[in-house]
């Protein structure tokens, strides 16, 4: 026996040694052909045989096949490619991502859970971290603009790192919160805005963007309901980056650098224009003096000789205060990371620096950050998660608001607003027109604001913890529990130095504020989670939770003047501390929850879920309550009758109702309270500050989804649609009440808006031909915002009346302008009847057909790979809104005052009697002198459509090719540059028509930035 | 269900701290409506808060006094103050006086502590104290806005009469106690201004003065609010008694000028006191900017020697000036006209302006601010001798101690009372020039207000402030104001 065994051995022995004869060692590397990165552990087989290999870390494989032999490249995620060797001994693959296939994207649903798109039953915006990755962006919703349908993302000002409104699926709420609830690998994140008000704070901004692997936004209640009474304006789950078991530890390295410039100055008169308007503008109130004394009046008023010739008049200088204020800045990034790990423990590891300019003097940001991401399986049961994220982030601020400011000496308000005359700097360099130099600065706007940027000093510092710590114990297959903690402490150490050699600190010798705020934010839960297959066909998954979380948030301020010298600037040396202020808040949170799944056959799904939520904002009486959901999907596309379809390679429908809640109001808005009032005779008062209301409970969002998703061709096109319904009801309104009551308002649950939406995204392959390949991406949101419902007899709010029943919210009022009476120069409007008049009154103001909310908005990508080369655009777009131009607003007096305007209301002004325009003619103070008139300068005449669409960025990059990477013993490189704001369509005259809010008046402008970088993964 | 979730809580609270305390958090910068007024320390705190409401811009911070005078026909408006003043100085309409919400809050605070008292651990005694000082503060709240927002009772035109303010006498602090009042009539609110007042008298402290609301303070106020009721004999008696209250001094010639420059002022009845440094409204909102680009008492006192060289900077604003017709009235000898002196370049302009408010407190942008003093007094007294066809030898004396005090001569006892009234509006116009009081004499008489700008005639919507729209949206029982 043994000897037959011997001898077959021998034979296949015999028969086998002309086959290894002929055998070629083929090696080669396989990459993706999206990214051009290395792809590991991709299976290599030779076809017919059982023969294989898998590659290593770097994409590397080696493998022994017959001469002409086939060779199987297949990796999850990636189409199989099967590729003739031939005789060759390198065979490189660029693998292709499978397109098709639904059920690779991963959506995280909350408490850890995360299911395939496939079986998500909600509706779900998906944005994966390499999307964002490099962008010069200091905080990730800002890098999510235009690419998330139903997500509408406005930077509240150009200040870097600052803040940004999130609105998803429309504005629900009209006197509380309307920010999503963000959280960042299961920590609830503290989203207060406690910059001191010396700098715009964006809490987003602890976060290097480039630590994120994905971004969730759960839109619909299907999901969101889970997080009950907080997730009433959306979720957005963060998801940052882990070690993958297995592979080698791969090493990260971005270095980019770039510039940033202003997007647009604004066109203003010269010096020469000024005065013959000023000329004008004196005459037309004077109309019995002479021309000669007006022009005297006229050239003295501005500090001129009165005998000024006109010859003299046009010699006079002009001097560009925008152009002093507004400058180019830099952009610097640097991060290095690292993740890899073992199958008992995977890390992720990165550190970063990250720094940019706004494109006004002396406001910029910096951000060192570590991030560490900790997975270790103690037993086969037991794995413990733990993450932490440390940043430090130091923000220069600008003189007066980044928000928006009127304060003259701020450079965002008042540089095109100083005449023009006015030097900026004296001839020996030293600033022009500083207090106590002997001259002044011709003018209303009397600051030298470059010399108030330059020499203020206001610093923000923001130390942020982020950590997370959880375990995860597997009691069965089926059953896990998890217990986790949370932790999000916030410090923000904020100080104005106003030097005492500014105009508005001379006075006092310097001034000092200090703030320190601290917010402690925990939040802990606990999780049951059961799942199992019956019959292989039923799946049932039940999840049980219970959660607490607590903030408290503590302030302590100082004001101090009297300084010695600009060059001491702590507390201790001001001569008189002026005053001190202190503030304590808080909040805890409560609830249970449960999501109970059932699955058949991948075709049906049904979900449902249940909260039981507490907050200690609301009454005594209600502080408890229930958000339930339910969703379903039908997989159409899993059906016998389409599974061999050709053309329709994915097909599901959904549907999703359920409620969850809004409790964004301040920490004790339920109670009746006495506070701090003002001080007499050097005593403390206090004064009833708050009516309270014991019934306040939280706004309640019912929303109903129907959702579809698609692919078609084998995916080449493929996306969803959504329609939506979310009625937000029993608002957290601040009712007015007449104020003869001692209070304006009163918190109750009253009045309901209503958000209608159609939502709508692609993406399509529209070439793929080898090495080049043309994919787009479109998303566009259509949404109707309706108020429904006040107060008992109430069409209007009495306090804010864009807010009316049957109109959208931020609804504009007014008296439309009627245009300029050609006989005489003077502004009309069109009172409640239609009929012309010179007279604005409050009774004539009405909705005037517009509104400041958007009516629709999205994105549009186009990208082209060719090789390693690839050319990527985003077009973001945001219309339908129209909002007063309050900037233009004081942009528009034509000498009436001594500020300067822009040339297109000099070039347009009415001079003679006959002519047709829309701008009045230059009057002293902006008004007539004949009694019971309305201003010129009314809010009426600057409304204009905020609409714009901008190339918000354009990249072009290339990968090295990887027979050039070996040789430098990398495993990639990148090459890149982008730009952020290219080009900006819009009417709007302004400086930027993307701001939040309805007032433009020295918000810090958006810049464009210019960036190259290197990416280098080892 | 509920009791399953119930359960779940418990294990949620056992886990994370006792049930009862799970959604438990009290603030620490408020107390408790319901507890706040039941402690002396509560009153005594709250009765110190309804001092502040006189603070605010809108009342005496400000308003009172620069707005009034913006609006009236003494004062021209110099645009250096961005904006500022200009449509009050032009009358444009809507540009006006106001104040309302802030009027009602420190009415409501009233309200909440006369209703707290007879519960309060004060004594009887303590208690009518302070309900007498409240009641003379709710009495000027109510004046001013009843000037502000409605017409005098015994001039109001009926056809443009929507009537007075509304009429609030009680606390609200929870939403149950919400009212929404029409407005009284002007005679219901003079009522009640006369009620509130003969309570003061009898209850008011007679210390404390003239930073807290006293008895004589009372007196004074009573005799202005009946000189506005043309009630001639109760305007004569309190302004009398007022005078026998031994409050405020009555300054001579030679310290005139001095009295100005004093951080209270000696003539002081009732006085809203600016104490400490975070008092201050500050170079937009403050008295002192409004009227002067000067910075202080001592800088005032140096400038005239340093023309024509270089001068300090301008620190306010001094967007409200005197008008030349206004310094023309001054006769040659009237120490009064020292009071208005040049002042420093701010946007190119150096003009003559008003020094009554000088960051006299020592701090910049900070002043006290007389509410009634004595000169006041003895020319209500005149002006409703004269008006009554009284007492006119008395009434003569009155207004000749105001012009003999200036440094000008004595008119003689042969003036016919026409004569008499006339020298008393005009003494009233150089005695409380720039102290609010112009703009509501001409309308208390239902006179036109005469200016370069353009008329206000009497009548005129701008002879009212309008009510806030918010409030008649909000307040279906209310009633704007004509024209608005």
């Amino acid at each position: 026996m043994r000897k037959i065994l011997f001898g077959s051995w021998l034979l296949s022995l015999l028969f086998c040694l002309p086959l290894l004869a002929q055998d070629v060692t083929v090696s080669g590397r396989v990459t993706s052909s999206d990214d051009g990165t290395p792809l590991p552990g991709v299976s290599v087989q030779v076809k017919g045989t059982t023969r294989g290999t898998t590659t290593d870390a770097s994409g590397n494989y080696k493998i022994n096949a017959p001469a002409n032999a086939r060779l199987v490249f297949s990796f999850i995620g990636y189409v199989a490619q099967e590729v003739t060797s031939g005789n060759r001994k390198t065979v490189d693959v660029a693998l292709q991502s499978n397109t098709t296939d639904l059920n690779e994207v991963v959506v995280r649903v909350g408490y850890g859970a995360a299911v395939t798109k496939k079986e998500a039953t909600g509706a779900t915006a998906n944005v994966k971290g390499d999307v964002i990755e490099n962008l010069p962006l200091q905080s990730f919703d800002r890098a999510l603009q235009g690419r998330a349908a139903g997500v509408q993302i406005t930077s509240s000002n150009g200040a870097p790192g600052g803040a940004v409104q999130v609105r998803i699926r429309g504005v629900g709420s009209i006197s509380a919160g309307n920010d999503p609830l963000y959280i960042v690998d299961g920590v609830q994140l503290n989203t207060r805005n406690d910059g001191g008000g010396n700098v715009s704070n964006n809490p987003l901004a602890f976060l290097n963007p480039n630590d994120i692997e994905s971004i969730d936004i759960l839109k619909d209640a299907a999901t969101a309901a889970i997080y009950g009474a907080q997730a009433a304006n959306g979720v957005v789950l963060v998801t940052t980056k882990r070690g993958k078991a297995g592979a080698k530890t791969r090493v990260n390295l971005n270095l980019y650098r770039g510039f940033v410039e202003p997007i647009r100055t604004l066109p203003v008169m010269s010096t020469q224009q000024f005065i013959a308007t000023r000329i004008e503008a004196l005459q037309a109130s004077r109309p019995t003096t002479t021309p000669a004394a007006i022009r005297t009046l006229a050239l003295t008023g501005l500090g001129f000789a009165q005998d000024l010739t006109n010859e003299a008049i046009a010699a006079l200088p002009n001097y560009n205060w925008q152009e002093a204020s507004y400058r180019n800045g830099s952009v610097n990034n640097v991060d290095l990371s690292a993740q890899g790990g073992n199958d008992k423990t995977t890390f992720y590891l990165s550190g970063s620096y990250n720094q940019q300019d706004a494109s006004l003097i002396n406001i910029d940001f910096s951000r060192l950050s570590g991030k560490m991401n900790l997975t270790h399986k103690l037993n086969s049961k037991l794995t413990v998660d733990a993450g932490v994220t440390l940043s430090t982030v130091k923000q220069r601020g600008p003189y007066g608001s980044s928000e928006g400011t009127t304060a003259f000496g701020a450079p965002q308000y008042s540089a095109p607003l100083i005449l023009p005359f006015n030097p900026i700097t004296n001839p020996d360099g030293s600033y022009f027109g500083m207090p106590g130099s002997g001259v002044t600065i011709i003018g209303d706007l009397s600051q030298n604001i470059v010399a108030n940027s330059e020499l203020i000093k206001s610093n923000t510092n923001v130390n942020q913890l982020v950590g997370n710590l959880s375990l995860n114990y597997l009691i069965t297959k089926d059953l896990s529990f998890r217990v986790f903690g949370g932790l999000d402490y916030r410090t923000v150490n904020s100080s104005f130095f106003g030097d005492p050699r500014t105009s508005d600190n001379f006075g006092v010798k310097g001034r000092l504020n200090q703030f320190v705020n601290n917010n402690t934010n925990a939040t802990t839960n606990a999780t049951l989670n059961y799942s199992r297959v019956f019959s292989g066909k039923h799946t049932i998954s039940l999840l049980l939770g219970t959660e607490y979380r607590q903030e408290v948030n503590e302030t302590t301020t100082l004001n101090a003047v009297g300084f010695p010298t600009p060059d001491l600037n702590t507390a201790n040396a001001a001569a008189e501390p002026s005053s001190v202020g202190g503030a304590w808040t808080g909040f805890k949170r409560a609830g249970v929850f449960t999501n109970l799944k059932y699955e058949y056959d991948q075709r049906y799904i049904l979900s449902a879920i249940l909260r039981y939520d507490g907050s200690s904002r609301f009454g005594i009486e209600n502080r408890w309550g229930y958000f339930p959901s339910i969703s379903a999907k039908w997989n159409i596309a899993e059906e016998a009758f389409l599974r061999d379809n050709k053309v329709i390679s994915d097909l599901g429908l959904r549907f999703s109702v359920g409620s969850t809640g809004n409790d964004q109001v301040s920490n004790f808005a339920a109670r009746r309270l006495y506070g701090l009032g003002g001080v007499y005779q050097g005593n403390s008062g206090i004064g009833v500050s708050q009516l309270g209301n014991p019934n306040l409970r939280w706004e309640r969002n019912v929303t109903y989804n129907a959702g579809l998703d698609y692919g078609l061709f084998d995916g080449r096109l493929k996306g969803s649609v959504e329609v939506f319904k979310r009625i937000s009801r029993d608002l957290l309104l601040t009712r007015s009440i007449p104020s003869t009551n001692g209070f304006s308002d009163i918190f109750e649950n009253i009045g309901e808006v209503v958000n209608r939406g159609f939502e709508f995204d692609i993406t399509s392959t529209n070439v793929n031909a080898g090495a080049f390949r043309w994919e787009t991406n479109f998303n566009v949101t259509l949404l109707d915002n309706k108020v429904t419902k006040l107060f008992e007899g109430a069409d209007v709010l009495p306090g804010n009346l864009s807010v009316r029943i049957g109109y959208p919210l931020n609804t504009n009022v007014g008296v439309p302008y009627a245009g300029v009476n050609p006989a005489n120069g003077r502004p009309m409007w069109y009172d409640l009847n239609g009929n012309i008049t010179y007279i604005v009154r409050t009774a004539d103001n009405r909705p005037i057909g517009h509104s400041a909310i958007s009516k629709s908005y999205g994105g549009f990508t186009n990208t082209f790979t060719f090789g390693g080369l690839e050319l990527s655009a985003l077009l973001q777009y945001d219309l339908g809104k129209t909002v007063a131009n309050f900037q233009e607003f004081r942009l528009a007096d034509n000498a009436a005052v001594l500020r300067n305007s822009l040339t297109y209301y000099y070039d347009n002004r009415w001079t003679t009697p006959g002519q047709i325009t829309s701008v009045p003619r230059p009057a002293e103070n902006r008004t007539e002198i004949s009694g019971r008139v309305s201003s010129y300068q009314q809010t009426n005449r600057f409304y204009q459509d905020a609409s714009y669409v901008r190339l918000k960025q354009v990249s072009l990059s290339y990968n090295l090719p990887s027979k050039l990477i070996q040789r430098l013993k990398l495993s990639s490189v990148k090459v890149y540059a982008q730009a952020i704001n290219a080009l900006t369509w819009t009417k709007w005259t302004g400086f930027d028509p993307e701001f939040a809010g309805t007032d433009n008046q020295g918000v810090i402008p958006q810049s464009r930035s210019y960036t190259a970088g290197l990416q280098l993964g080892f | 269900m509920k009791y399953f979730f119930q359960l779940l809580l418990l294990t949620t609270a056992l886990l994370f701290g006792s049930c009862s305390n799970l959604l438990e958090i009290e603030p620490r910068q408020s107390i408790d409506s319901t507890v706040a007024l039941t402690t002396r320390e509560g009153i005594n705190a709250s009765v110190t808060n309804v001092y502040t409401y006189f603070k605010s811009i809108s009342l005496y911070g400000r308003d009172l006094l620069a707005i009034a005078e913006a609006l009236g026909d003494e004062t021209r408006i110099i645009n250096r103050a961005g904006g500022r003043y200009v449509n009050e100085g032009q009358n444009v309409i809507n540009s006006h006086l106001g104040g309302w919400a802030t009027y009602y809050g420190g009415i409501n605070n009233i309200n909440l502590i006369l209703d707290a008292l007879p519960t309060s651990p004060f004594t009887t005694a303590e208690q009518a104290s302070i309900e007498g000082e409240l009641k003379f503060l709710r009495a000027l709240l109510y004046f001013n806005l009843s000037r502000v927002y409605a017409y005098e009772p015994k001039v109001a035109v009926t056809a443009l009469d929507r009537g007075g303010v509304p009429l609030v006498l009680t606390g609200v602090s929870s939403p149950e106690q919400i009212q929404y009042p029409k407005r009284a009539t002007v005679a219901e609110v003079y009522d009640q201004l006369y009620k509130d007042l003969t309570d003061a008298i009898a209850k008011a402290p007679t210390t404390g003065a003239p930073n807290r609301a006293t008895k004589g303070a009372a007196q004074a106020l009573f005799a202005r609010v009946a000189l506005y009721n043309e009630d001639f004999p109760n305007a004569i008696k309190y302004a009398t008694d007022a005078l026998a209250s031994g409050i405020g001094r009555f300054v001579g010639t030679t310290d005139y000028v001095a009295s100005w420059r004093s951080n209270s002022h000696p003539e002081s009845i009732f006085e809203i006191l600016f104490q400490t440094r975070q008092e201050s409204l500050g170079v937009n909102d403050a008295l002192q900017t409004a009227y002067t680009t000067i910075e202080s008492v001592a800088q005032a006192n140096s400038l005239a020697a340093l023309r024509p060289g270089t001068l300090p900077p301008a620190s306010g604003y001094g967007g409200i000036v005197p008008t030349d017709a206004f310094l023309a009235r001054h006769e040659a000898t009237d120490v009064r006209r020292q009071l208005y002196q040049l002042g420093l370049n701010r946007s190119n302009a150096i003009v003559i302006e008003c020094t009554k408010f000088l960051g006299k407190s020592g701090v910049i942008y900070m002043d006290n601010v007389p509410v009634i003093r004595v000169s006041e007094l003895y020319l209500i007294r005149a002006e409703a001798l004269a008006r009554s066809n009284g007492n006119l030898t008395q009434a003569l004396a009155d207004v000749n101690l105001i012009r003999t005090r200036a440094g000008l001569t004595a008119k003689a006892a042969t003036l016919t009372n026409a004569e008499i009234q006339a020298e008393i509006t005009l003494q009233r116009r150089l005695e409380l020039a720039f102290e609010g009081h112009r703009w509501f004499d001409l309308k208390r008489r239902g006179q036109d207000l005469v200016k370069s700008t353009g008329n206000v005639p009497y009548g005129d919507t701008r002879t009212l402030a309008p009510v806030p729209n918010s409030e008649i949206l909000a307040n279906k029982n209310l009633v704007q104001n004509p024209g608005y």
